[in-house]
């Protein structure tokens, strides 16, 4: 099929449509031979490392960043990121559908994540302090106003309680919906809604203070 | 008319296209009207849009590096203490062996039990069992006595039998053959099941009659005589 896809060069097609038909043909023949997350996962509960490394790579960076955004710390986030995989790894046999894999695969990252905040919550403050608010206004100078703004929100996103900052980062930095939200969390799905509001509205106040958004 | 406050709650939804199309109107209507939640919708707008943007992480290789040698080490590490198990006890169960185990244990179980509660003693527990035992010795005798009573009494009743009326001889041997019948019936019914207690006694309460039945026979001729001896004296 590849084949005679790329040797179709017609008249009308430039460079341009050439590359972005190779590109398609390749994205076919890759979702094509890319195994399925079932298939994945029972290889992966029979010791195949090669399947347990297909896994890793498909959820390793949606788990990173909340694991990062979650903690506030990129190495926690690291260690997060090893003790969600062990415990995933070391209990595939108690998966029976599959196709929960990725809530499962969560629910393990937020529990690690809060375990670390936990741990470490004496050392971290409700709110960024002055000098925070003064060093990311310095850092917004002479930046573009986009990033400006990202670098703002990153930072008012420590600023939010655990549970409301679980709910934003699952919800807008993630893309979850609230139904799987509230079956990762283990909570109503009016209580995602609820909770996603009251960080929004958290957030906005927060950014205020950095000026209009 | 909607209030700023309900409105707030939910311009959220609204942002992420999940509110109902009755509450969207209203809110809609409201929104044309205020300027402050209008602010409020593109503050969440934005929040949300820029949410999605943030920068992608991506952990460094190192992570999966370290995954994969932990793992290794654990598979390593389960593999050792099961060669270890099985070198120092060998016989100690695999999950297949325990299971294997399981069964023949409960089969010993049960056929410990049967052996300890024996059915065939109607589920009687041996103690129980050897009473019958001795019981049923013991009704053995009283029926080897039984039969040596009818034995003599029957031999009493031939040697008079001429003796008595014969519409009363007529009854009696009426009644003595209900009596066999019925001792007939018990006797099968004791080689049916030897070791049947409520047999046995039914038995003996057949012989019991039949030693009665022949007793008053031999009786009833007592008088007859008594009173021939007398005319006779």
């Amino acid at each position: 099929m590849q084949g005679s896809l790329t040797l179709v060069k017609s008249e009308k097609m430039g460079d341009n449509g050439i590359h972005s038909l190779k590109e398609t043909v390749n994205r076919m023949i890759e979702s094509r031979e890319e195994p399925t997350l079932d298939e994945l996962v029972r290889r992966g509960e029979r010791g195949d490392e090669k399947a347990l490394e297909a896994i890793y790579h498909r959820f390793k960076t949606p788990l990173f960043n909340l694991a990062c955004r979650y903690t506030g710390d990129e190495t926690a986030a690291e260690d997060v990121l090893q003790e969600v995989f062990l415990k995933a790894f070391t209990r595939l046999s108690d998966m029976q559908d599959t196709s929960r894999f990725p809530g499962w695969l969560f629910r393990i990252a937020t529990n690690a994540c809060l375990g670390h905040v936990r741990q470490k919550k004496a050392e971290r403050l409700s709110s960024a302090p002055l000098t925070e608010m003064e060093e990311i206004l310095h850092a917004q100078e002479g930046r573009e106003p986009d990033i400006a703004r990202r670098m703002a929100l990153e930072k008012a996103i420590q600023t939010l309680p655990e549970r409301l900052r679980c709910v934003f980062l699952l919800h807008d930095v993630e893309g979850f919906k609230h139904e799987e939200i509230a079956r990762i969390l283990g909570c109503a799905v009016g209580t995602s809604k609820s909770q996603l509001f009251k960080a929004r509205l958290r957030l906005r106040d927060h950014l205020a203070k950095f000026g209009p958004m | 008319m909607m209030k700023c406050r309900r409105a707030q709650k939910y311009i959220s939804e609204y942002v992420d296209g999940i509110l109902g199309s009755a509450l969207e109107k209203s809110l809609k209507s409201h929104l044309e009207g205020c300027s402050d939640c209008r602010a409020f919708l593109d503050d969440f707008r934005t929040i949300a849009g820029e949410a999605g943007r943030l920068e992608k992480l991506i952990p460094p290789d190192r992570v999966w590096t370290d995954i994969r040698m932990q793992l290794r080490e654990k598979r390593s590490a389960a593999h050792v203490e099961e060669s270890e198990r099985w070198r120092l006890f060998p016989l100690l169960p695999s999950r297949l062996h325990f299971a294997v185990a399981s069964a023949m244990g409960i089969l010993l179980l049960m056929v410990l039990g049967a052996i300890y509660f024996q059915p065939w003693n109607r589920g009687l527990p041996p103690e129980s069992a050897a009473v019958d035992r001795q019981t049923l010795e013991k009704i053995d005798e009283a029926e080897w006595y039984y039969q040596q009573a009818i034995q003599a009494l029957s031999e009493a009743v031939e040697g008079q039998e001429g003796d008595l009326a014969p519409e009363v001889a007529e009854v009696f041997r009426a009644n003595l053959e209900i009596v066999d019948a019925s001792l007939e019936a018990c006797r099968k019914a004791v080689r049916r099941a030897p070791r049947d207690l409520d047999a046995k006694y039914a038995l003996l309460e057949s012989y019991k009659q039949k030693v009665q039945l022949l007793t008053d026979w031999v009786l009833i001729q007592q008088p007859a005589e008594s009173e021939e001896r007398k005319i006779n004296s």
